[in-house]
């Protein structure tokens, strides 16, 4: 019996083996002939490109090796070059000299619906060098004027104008173009919860969620899960924007929030005004009170600005470097005075700083006798914020209690977040009842397509709000010419993109402020789109020629930094 | 008792020197890890300064030499340094986190081993039978399949399908933190650890259950064996009796290596079942270049198994007189 099962597996390998060579894609000819005459050393060199691993989040993967692919009828090859691990994948993309191209993406974020960020974070000049996120080394002093304009533009008409230039600047020189927006995919147990509010950016992950939501049955905990550890409960210590952050300002309160449109709302603040451009006066609500029974004041935030930013928090420090002065100006009014204008301010900065208790914090790391306020284990979590908190167990669970006494007291008595390592086990917690709210901006299709199916759960979606790009070295090789990038970047089959690979989760790539973010992002702009014909009519006016191969050639008076490898 | 002391000294200079060595190892080979701490640690978007003033905290701007140097120092002094990423001193992160995965490694060691030895038994008895075949096959597959694959069907079924075990955990939401014997002595624990310790035992079992078997069967050739059956003693008594304590040894001496060798299987059902063990705790300080916190929980793991060898090796050497220790 023994014998047969063998003899039956050997002939199955070997049908299996002839079945892929039969359908295996003929093999190209290898190029034979002899270089025409002329070309020798015109070759354009084979492009290396940076991209994450599929591992990672696979239509990122598959969108850039199909433009690759697309590259290739324009006589252009492609070296897909990836890392599973993500640490060493930042530190191979921070290496201009390797790559031609490099993939990467921002993820969607409330504080990224104010565009200061995509608008300069890969194009400002400033941002080139080690460690800078300026990868390609774009350097464009007219676009320097437009972004750093804008940072500083308090009106914001004017400053609409100013991001809707920078949009349309990037879209013209193309120094990185946008393959994909996904859309935001949050899935909660609608038999147990209901009244859901999703938050542009984050989807159900918001505080106005966690708040409104209405328990249907007699749990009236609810649970949340992301992806992402949880690490520490003290603000200082917290990446920028994480989990982390989101769920320590539920226990801390900020002086807005960005609401369920994408702009800031009040909450600590009840208005705010720009004075002139240096100076902003906040009013703060009235009765507001720690969770120790001590009331908030002005001089409770104004210490919290200054102090946060006296302690260099990395997580902070773009949001506060440019005030200089933060004064209380009577029990409930504080004055914000800046070193130069700055838009995201209102924006950005005011929804990010948890308001510290003073009489708690003003010298803690004296007191206990620490090198710096952020090593301090802030067992007691003490903030003015709709939750209180109850306990944390590091890389398990993060559990907090409902503060009656808060103006936006929640629905649910408790919120846990629960912690997993492996995202399978989430969601077979999601599946059996376990976890109410989980939300991952990769989530694969197969687990979106089970969610759909099951008559417990709920799907909200969040339109495309962040951008997967593709940036262009333009410190060495063929893309530093303009022409040879305008005609790669009309070899994009964004339609195909859109429909066949993100099957419709996302849209195609639209510029650097995603579509999903209205309020700032121009419609009016025209990006290129796919046209073989267009992009060999920009090469060949720029004197670019095929081989007998088909392969391309750099235009006889090529600049030898073309080449440079 | 076959042990002397000249021995117990000149293997604790052996395992010092083993240790110094390991933990050279374990320096050398994490900063030679493409990908910079500093970049997982730091928001690019806070400027340069921020990135000098996180690596001059850290000390990695001192030569490597000197960190080098400050490592062993704190070492010595039973100090595992701070981790990079929870601002903590790594001692205290690291040892509930030990603690855990001891309990989870120590129990699949004894539920796996001690099934794994009665199935061996039962194989050498029905040796050649369709059930020898089909066991062993299942045995095989089972040691094959990879855990975390096992793990995530295990959930599947008993959890989601069946409802009867929790999904991942260790305790459920909100268990409060009590003294050790509180810890692990509940209802609860016991239902998070069914799962985790199920698995294990499925994975580990294959090696026991194989070894046993042949030791068993090389066992029963013996003379003595013979001399029983001529006495007339039932095949049952004679199984037990005499063959399997002497058929025993291989299997304890395997026994003894299991740590060293389970440390990745438990890693990958640590990691699904987000067990608070040693294991996932590695997993998670490697992915954020955390080198203190990686560092500490791998030394610990290495003196770990090495005190466990050690003191098994004695322990044996103190149980079987015909063994002298030298």
């Amino acid at each position: 019996m023994r014998r047969s099962v063998l003899v039956m597996f050997s002939i199955l390998v070997l049908v299996l083996t002839a079945c892929s060579q039969t359908s295996a894609p003929p093999k190209q000819a290898a190029p034979s002939a002899a270089p025409a005459p002329g070309s020798e050393g015109r070759l354009v060199p084979e492009l290396t490109m940076y991209l994450p691993a599929p591992n990672y989040i696979s239509t990122q993967y598959d969108s850039a090796a199909f433009i690759a692919k697309s590259w290739e009828k324009l006589g252009v090859k492609t070296k897909l070059v990836t890392h599973p691990d993500w640490a060493t994948f930042v530190g191979m993309v921070d290496d201009r000299t390797k790559w031609d191209a490099a993939v990467q993406g921002f993820v969607a974020n409330p504080s990224r619906m104010d565009p200061d960020e995509f608008v300069t974070r890969m194009f400002l000049s400033k941002y080139v060098g080690k460690g800078g996120t300026n990868y390609g080394e774009y350097k464009n002093s007219e676009y320097d004027k437009i972004a750093v304009a804008q940072r500083e533009e308090m009106d914001p008409g004017k400053r609409l104008a100013l991001v809707k230039q920078a949009q349309a600047l990037i879209a013209k020189d193309v120094p990185a173009i946008s393959v994909f927006h996904n859309k935001t995919i949050s899935v909660y147990n609608k038999q147990k919860f209901s009244n859901v509010v999703s938050v542009p950016g984050v989807g159900l992950m918001n505080i106005y969620n966690y708040v409104q939501a209405t328990p249907l049955t007699s749990d009236k905990t609810l649970v949340a899960s992301y992806v992402g550890q949880m690490r520490a409960i003290n603000p200082l210590n917290a990446p920028a924007w994480d989990v982390e952050q989101e769920f320590q300002r539920l226990v801390y309160d900020t002086l807005t929030r960005i609401g369920p449109k994408g702009t800031p709302e009040p909450w600590a603040a009840k208005e705010w005004k720009v004075a002139d451009p240096k100076t902003v006066t906040v009013t703060l609500r009235s009765g507001m009170k720690f969770h120790d029974g001590k009331p908030v004041t002005a001089e409770d935030v104004a210490f919290s600005y200054m102090f946060i930013k006296s302690q260099k928090v990395g997580s902070y420090n773009a949001a506060l470097n440019s005030i200089e002065s933060a004064t209380a100006k009577g029990a409930d009014a504080v004055e914000f005075k800046l070193s130069a204008a700055y838009a995201p301010l209102t924006t950005v900065t005011f929804s990010q700083v948890p308001i510290l208790p003073k009489h708690i914090w003003d010298g803690v790391a004296e007191k206990n006798k620490l090198a710096k306020a952020a090593d301090w284990d802030n067992a007691r979590m003490i903030g003015s914020g709709p939750f209180k908190f109850n306990s944390f167990k590091q890389n398990q669970e993060f559990i907090i209690d409902r503060n009656p006494d808060h103006w936006m007291a929640p629905k649910v008595d408790r919120l846990v977040n629960k912690m997993f390592t492996a995202a399978e086990a989430r969601f077979l917690a999601m599946k059996k009842g376990e976890v109410h709210f989980h939300e991952s901006k990769g989530l694969p299709p197969n687990q979106v397509e089970e969610a759909k199916t099951d008559p417990a759960l709920g799907i909200v979606e969040d339109s495309g709000n962040d951008v997967r790009w593709m940036t262009f070295n333009l410190s060495r090789g063929p893309f530093q010419d303009y022409a040879f990038r305008a005609a790669m970047v009309n070899m994009v089959d964004y339609k195909t993109i859109q429909t066949d690979i993100l099957k419709n989760q996302g849209v195609g790539g639209r510029g650097f402020v995603p579509p999903g973010n209205t309020a700032w992002h121009d419609t009016g702009v025209q990006y290129p789109q796919m046209d073989l014909e267009k992009a060999r009519k920009i090469l060949k006016d720029a004197g670019y020629e095929w081989d007998a191969q088909g392969r391309l050639l750099l235009p006889r008076d090529y600049k030898p930094a073309m080449l440079a490898r | 008792m076959g042990v002397r002391w000249s021995y117990i000294l000149r293997r604790l200079v052996t395992n010092s020197v083993t240790l110094w060595v390991v933990v050279t190892l374990i320096f050398v080979l994490f900063r030679l890890l493409p990908g910079d701490p500093v970049a997982v640690m730091v928001d690019p978007l806070a400027g340069p300064e921020a990135r000098e003033e996180v690596i001059r905290e850290l000390g990695l701007d001192k030569p490597t030499l000197v960190q080098y140097g400050v490592y062993l120092r704190d070492l010595v002094t039973g100090r595992l340094g701070h981790s990079f990423v929870y601002r903590q001193p790594v001692g205290r992160m690291v040892l509930p986190n030990f603690v855990n995965t001891l309990v989870l490694a120590l129990a699949s060691l004894l539920v796996s081993y001690g099934i794994g030895t009665g199935l061996g038994i039962l194989l050498a008895w029905r040796r050649g039978t369709r059930l020898d075949d089909i066991v062993t096959f299942v045995t095989m597959f089972l040691r094959s399949a990879p855990p975390f694959w096992m793990a995530t069907l295990a959930i599947m079924l008993f959890s989601v399908r069946w409802g009867l075990l929790p999904v991942s955990g260790m305790h459920s939401t909100g268990f409060p933190q009590q003294g050790l014997l509180a810890h692990f002595f509940t209802l609860d624990f016991l239902k998070h650890v069914t799962l985790p310790l199920g698995v294990g035992t499925l994975y580990f079992m294959g090696l026991p259950a194989l070894l046993m078997r042949g030791s068993m069967l090389e066992v029963m050739g013996e003379d003595y064996v013979e001399l029983a059956r001529a006495k007339g003693m039932s095949t049952p008594v004679i199984l037990l009796r005499h063959a399997a304590r002497n058929a025993l040894l291989p299997v304890l001496t395997a026994g003894t290596m299991f740590l060293g060798w389970a440390m990745g299987g438990l890693v990958a059902i640590e990691y699904i079942f987000s067990w608070p063990g040693l294991g996932q705790q590695m997993v998670t300080a490697l992915g954020q270049r955390d080198y203190p916190l990686a560092q500490g929980a791998f030394v610990l793991t290495a003196v770990m198994i090495m005190l466990l060898n050690f003191l098994t090796d004695l322990l044996i050497a103190y149980l079987n007189p015909k063994i002298e220790l030298t």
